[in-house]
């Protein structure tokens, strides 16, 4: 009796991957596959459900009436993300109960975006269209995912940003071309967004030692798409006269390629270990309506009607 | 609680899972699936089939799904013209000696264009 | 405020949008995921529904909708002290949910016969809309009550605190007899209480709740903590709900009354500070 059988089929697993084959749910799959994948998605679906946290805080504070309906819209949006997450997320074997339990108890990770305060409409802005935008280009790439249920889900949320990405766009549209205050007000944004939007890509990563692009989770490095988010917002930043405060920021034309300044890694790795700004007070906040509505969580159980 | 699978007709007719909610019960689930997969107006007929059952149970009162009033805050047709709008604004920014002019990729034609349906 | 019209008009939009401000502050925060999704529909319809009303208003009072919305003095809002009041824990905004949306029902079932034509028909599509908002309410408030120990506790606290405000949803308004005698409200407030009373007093006695209508806590905010205990709980007779010959009838005042003539509880002024301070503090600003 020889060890090989779970070895040969891993390997005519990874045959079908690396051939461009598409895995469905319920197929049998290398636990290596099924342990990298599900902790992406889950990390996604935190992402999305804490991503609602900053901009919901200017829900409330809306300057027109159509802003607070499209941003109670947006972030009515991300929270269905999450659930569209983590229902792929459980078929994968983890109950979306114990996931909200591992995030609000701090055991889990989110992206590092979600760990600052939006201070001013100008953050809004710019989470509408920078920070939406970064997600956009790594989402995108994620269509070609291997693993055929989350690229169904992707496809979803692709359209609903690409419809966030336009309010967002719309925002810093009437900032700028609006009273000094307003543009100051974005630029300022701008200003103290840009690391972590820098971070939001990753750490270069070494492509042959990147577990998930080895099982075609995602198929593209962290700087190709740091790359393309460049290309496709500092020229249209430049265009209306908004600075990028990278003074090393720049378009080599004989490389073919974006020049920028490396970031503080080390805050970024204190910030998704759970020492951003914002991250204590957000997740005990998200425990305590969590512990408390538990009683909720009882009306779904099935227990039978009382008499009344 | 439970999962529902929540269905919707195929451009065939039959019936294909769009997503799922976890529900205590059918008609609750009915309710949030309502919201959670069709507010943006994706279809207007949709079931629920209990995930591991047969049985499919199909929504009867649909009226209003994806609202009736003006939702274009949620839709991209709301956002028309913001493409032309950054144009203008680059042209108003150029005429107040804004733009900040330096090396950029020779055509940064906008992705997320691509995609608008 | 010359125009009746306004009063009329003003009392519902403002109704509806700032318990739309309340129910959007559920979202991304609700206990449930489905439900912070479905949830946060209901608190956009509610304020979608408010612009509409201020587009009816807008030649009437010479403002836009986004004038009226956010660009008024605290005093001049009219909206129903309940609707102003923090969301507290999820027991109290279903309680909320469902004695707002079957009083709404009431009166804007009446409104579909207003002899001014314009809002008749926005009212009609309206009421399309706040099906939706019914089903939810009745869905989780018999749950709730016919449910888990807790959770049947949670709607009770939560119905104690808001029933009595949830009358003055029914207060009269200013100009109320032109409006009743011109059929742009064809039937008074006090009558649609009656209806909304005697069948809220049946419902709840359908499922033993109605006891709630006999007690009633102060409202102030109920901060949800994690031992799960409502802050400051004091016991008041409930002005204005009495049972008279088998039914449940409103006698005398109301609760949390002033709201249609622009007076407001302690929560009013945070809730306006927040919500007008950008319109406000930048001005000549389009967003």
């Amino acid at each position: 009796m020889t060890t090989t059988t779970y070895e040969e089929r891993t390997a005519a697993f990874k045959a079908r991957i690396d051939a461009g084959e598409k895995i469905e749910a319920g197929e049998w799959m290398p636990d290596e596959y099924r342990q990298a994948l599900l902790k992406f998605i889950e990390m996604h679906a935190n992402s999305e459900v804490m991503g609602c946290l900053p901009e919901r805080e200017w829900i409330p504070r809306a300057p027109t009436l159509k802003r607070k309906l499209s941003l109670t819209a947006k972030v009515q949006d991300e929270a269905g993300h999450g659930q569209l997450l983590y229902r792929v997320a459980e078929d994968l074997g983890k109950s979306r109960e114990q996931m909200w339990d591992d995030l609000v108890n701090g055991r889990t990770k989110f992206h590092n975006v979600f760990h600052y305060p939006a201070e001013s409409w100008g953050d809004v802005a710019v989470i509408g269209w920078l920070i939406d935008g970064a997600a956009l280009v790594t989402q995108r790439a994620l269509l070609d995912c291997s693993y055929l249920p989350y690229v169904r889900v992707m496809r979803r949320i692709c359209a609903e940003e690409s419809v966030h990405l336009r309010h967002g766009e719309e925002l810093t549209l009437e900032l700028v071309s609006g009273t000094p205050e307003q543009r100051e007000m974005f630029q300022d944004a701008v200003n103290r967004w840009w690391r972590p939007i820098m971070h939001f890509f990753g750490p270069p990563s070494k492509p042959d030692k990147d577990v998930l692009l080895y099982w075609g989770i995602k198929t593209r490095s962290n700087e190709d798409l740091r790359q393309e988010f460049f290309t496709t917002y500092v020229p249209k930043l430049w265009d209306i006269g908004i600075s990028v405060p990278d003074p090393d920021l720049r378009y080599d034309e004989g490389k073919g390629e974006w020049i920028w300044s490396d970031p503080d890694w080390d805050e970024f790795w204190q910030v998704v270990r759970g020492n951003g700004p914002k991250t204590k007070e957000r997740l005990t906040r998200r425990k305590e309506i969590w512990d408390h509505h538990a009683w909720i969580r009882e009306v779904f159980a099935g227990i039978p009607k009382v008499a009344v | 609680m439970r999962v529902w699978e929540v269905l919707q007709r195929s451009r065939t007719g039959e019936w294909e899972v769009a997503g799922a909610v976890k529900a205590g019960d059918l008609e609750m689930a009915m309710l949030l699936a309502r919201e959670t997969h069709f507010r943006h107006g994706e279809a207007e007929h949709y079931a629920l089939r209990a995930k591991g059952s047969d049985e499919i149970h199909e929504a009867t009162d649909t009226v209003g799904i994806g609202g009736i009033i003006d939702r274009s805050y949620r839709r991209s047709e709301g956002y028309a013209g913001v493409g032309a709008r950054l144009k203008q604004v680059h042209r108003a920014m150029a005429e107040r000696g804004l733009v900040i002019d330096r090396p950029r990729p020779p055509t940064h034609r906008p992705r997320e264009e691509a995609s608008h349906g | 405020m010359a125009d009746p019209r306004l009063d009329l008009l003003l009392a519902l939009a403002d109704d509806e949008l700032i318990l739309g401000h309340r129910h959007s502050e559920w979202t991304g925060w609700a206990p449930h995921l489905e439900e912070d999704i479905a949830f946060s529909s209901i608190g956009q319809d509610e304020m979608a529904h408010a612009r509409l009303l201020y587009e009816l208003a807008e030649p009437l009072a010479g403002r836009t909708p986004d004038e009226l919305a956010l660009g008024r003095e605290p005093r001049d809002y009219r909206n129903a002290v309940i609707c102003e009041r923090p969301n507290g824990d999820w027991g109290y905004t279903i309680a909320r949910h469902y004695l707002y949306d079957t009083a709404d029902d009431v009166r804007t079932r009446v409104l579909e016969s207003s002899s001014w034509k314009d809002l008749a028909d926005a009212v009609r599509v309206i009421r399309l809309e706040e099906r939706y908002h019914l089903e939810h309410a009745n869905a989780w408030f018999r749950r709730l009550a016919e449910g888990p120990v807790t959770a049947r506790d949670r709607l009770a606290r939560g119905l104690e605190a808001a029933v009595g405000e949830a009358l003055a949803l029914f207060e009269e308004l200013p100009s109320e007899e032109e409006l009743v005698a011109e059929g742009l409200l064809p039937r008074s407030n006090e009558e649609m209480l009656a209806e909304w009373l005697a069948q809220l007093g049946s419902e709840l006695e359908e499922v033993s709740l109605d006891y709630v209508l006999t007690s009633h806590t102060r409202v102030g905010e109920m901060v949800p903590t994690s031992s799960g205990e409502a802050e400051d709980v004091v016991s008041l007779e409930v002005p204005g709900i009495e049972r008279r010959d088998g039914r449940w009838v409103h006698v005398g005042r109301f609760a949390g009354e002033g709201g249609r003539r622009g007076r407001h509880s302690e929560d009013f002024q945070p809730l306006w500070d927040e919500m007008t301070m950008l319109h406000r503090t930048v001005p000549g600003a389009t967003w």
